[in-house]
């Protein structure tokens, strides 16, 4: 298939899904991912060619999860994080991994699926926040809260899983220990390297900090794919050297466009990759998933607001943690690499449910009930 | 005032007033600001709204006043036998950490802040470069500062 007769029909479509998105008042991100599911017998030609902003996207978002992820953002509130973020991870993440795994008894799938399950989107409940208004409220700083924990959370899945799992190359143990040490002392290198030439590269060109930080984020996740199977790991923590190391210019402003292009290439082909005919006869378990997916936020909802009087907040708070995103789909993604084509096939298939149904749920919710807040507001 | 961070929004002040209502004041990281008042009973304001950055200083030089008056007066005690001056480091200087350079003990000046294009840098300790073309907020008597022009125009 021709590479520029490819990439115009997948810009094209992302284009019009985009402007969909817009039209509707939707998110943009599962109609992404529909939108490759419904034209996989058209773009079927094309799988090998999107494959790769698809690849450069997931990078990206990963690269940019890294960047975000700061411990000095906990310590000022660390007692209430600490607090809201253990009662949401007592109830939507061990609850449903201690059901999944009774079920299914796989842990690397109980793991990931519960995974994908706990994480909201905290990207979407901050614009809600912002624009809705409601950061005065004490539900908003709940869900602030928590998604601050779920970050700390995303951190471990994202690090510590592909280790756990990790399917080593080589056939050795001591080997297989040697990629990760090897890894830590190029990670280290690295640091001290951006570290140290710091001054001299702020005195370059945007362009030249620009370059380097892509730079960094490719190597570290080719580093990292070889050493120990997973492109994601090197991504995320070169975003979050790149950050500790302090140029001079705003590297996540810079990188937002950058993200903005490839990112939805890689819902894209997500959506793309999805086997709906592997797991057809599985519908019951999906619907039950999703099930778990919103009943376990209502929980926390109501365990964090149990005073009949603060109804409204906690149907906000429930909205809002309702809502997933991107997180769940990137753990979706990273779980390729550790479980077997159908288990793969039925965690892409919930992922996609998950956050399509949750979505609706979550704004539905919050569309009803922040008319409450709005008719007090002057 | 209580405060809590919103990471990703901004800044929460809330005070329980004397009246037993609550006045809840955000800082956005954008620069606006929200003001709610909320009543004893509930959190959901009685009065709600949105204030730019200027009209918040504007309002906020108003009430801060009084305290101000005090702070100034304090200071002109303070400030008697020292200069406090903005010094920009010249294009040819070569970029060395203050503590190689030993400003303070070759000078008697100390650099309370660095300006660097988009960076602050508040407090710069030993370990910090200065950079051509970096502005530094300085802070010594007369001699001292007259020490501390000297040694960069060497």
């Amino acid at each position: 298939m021709d590479f520029l007769y490819s990439l115009t029909v997948a810009t094209a479509l992302l284009f019009v899904l985009s402007l969909l998105s817009n039209i509707l008042n939707f998110f943009s991100i599962p109609l992404f991912i529909i939108g490759g599911i419904l034209l996989q017998p058209l773009l079927s030609d094309t799988l090998n060619i999107i494959s790769i902003p698809a690849q450069l996207g997931l990078l990206l978002l990963l690269f940019y999860i890294g960047f975000e992820i700061s411990p000095i953002r906990y310590l000022k509130n660390i007692r209430k994080v600490l607090y809201d973020g253990s009662i949401d991870l007592i109830f939507a993440f061990i609850l449903p991994l201690i059901i999944t795994f009774a079920f299914v008894r796989e842990i690397k799938f109980a793991l990931f699926l519960s995974a994908l399950l706990y994480v909201s989107s905290s990207a979407i409940n901050l614009k809600i926040i912002v624009d809705s208004k409601f950061a005065i409220y004490s539900f908003a700083e709940k869900a602030i809260n928590i998604a601050l924990f779920q970050d700390l959370l995303v951190s471990f899945f994202i690090i510590i899983l592909p280790l756990f799992f990790v399917e080593f190359k080589s056939t050795s143990l001591f080997l297989s220990l040697s990629n990760v040490f090897i890894f830590g002392v190029f990670l280290n290198i690295i640091y001290f390297l951006l570290k140290y030439t710091r001054d001299f590269i702020n005195r370059s060109s945007d362009e030249t900090i620009i370059l380097l930080s892509f730079a960094a984020m490719i190597f570290s996740s080719y580093i990292s794919s070889k050493l120990i199977n997973s492109e994601a790991m090197g991504a995320f923590i070169a975003g979050s050297v790149i950050k500790a190391t302090g140029y001079r210019i705003d590297i996540k402003r810079a990188f937002a466009p950058i993200k903005d292009i490839f990112s939805p290439f890689f819902f894209l082909y997500f959506g793309l990759n999805i086997k709906i005919g592997f797991v057809l006869d599985q519908w019951l378990i999906i619907i039950l998933t999703v099930l778990i997916a919103v009943i376990s936020k209502y929980l926390v909802s109501y365990l964090l607001y149990p005073q009949k009087t603060s109804s409204l907040f906690r149907n906000l708070l429930f909205g809002l943690l309702t809502i997933r995103g991107e997180f769940s789909i990137v753990l979706a993604a990273i779980s390729i690499n550790y479980l077997d084509e159908k288990s793969f096939a039925l965690i892409s298939v919930i992922s996609t449910a998950i956050i399509f149904v949750n979505i609706i749920i979550g704004l539905s919710l919050i569309r009803v009930f922040e008319k409450k807040l709005r008719l007090k507001n002057l | 005032m209580n405060e809590s961070e919103l990471p990703g929004v901004g800044t929460k002040y809330w005070k329980k007033l004397e009246n037993g209502t609550t006045l809840t004041i955000i800082r956005h990281d954008s620069g606006r600001f929200e003001i709610a008042y909320s009543g004893q009973e509930s959190e959901i304001p009685e009065y709600y709204s949105e204030v730019t950055e200027e009209e918040a200083i504007e309002i906020g030089s108003v009430l801060a006043q009084k305290v101000h008056q005090k702070i100034v007066e304090k200071m002109d005690i303070l400030v008697k036998n020292l200069i406090i001056e903005w010094f920009k480091v010249p294009s040819g200087y070569e970029s060395r950490t203050i503590g190689d350079i030993q400003i303070r003990k070759k000078t008697g000046v100390s650099v309370v802040a660095i300006l660097r294009e988009k960076e602050t840098i508040p407090g710069p300790g030993p370990q910090d470069n200065i950079l051509p073309q970096d502005v530094l907020l300085i802070v010594g008597k007369k001699e001292s500062i007259e020490a501390f022009k000297r040694l960069f125009s060497n």
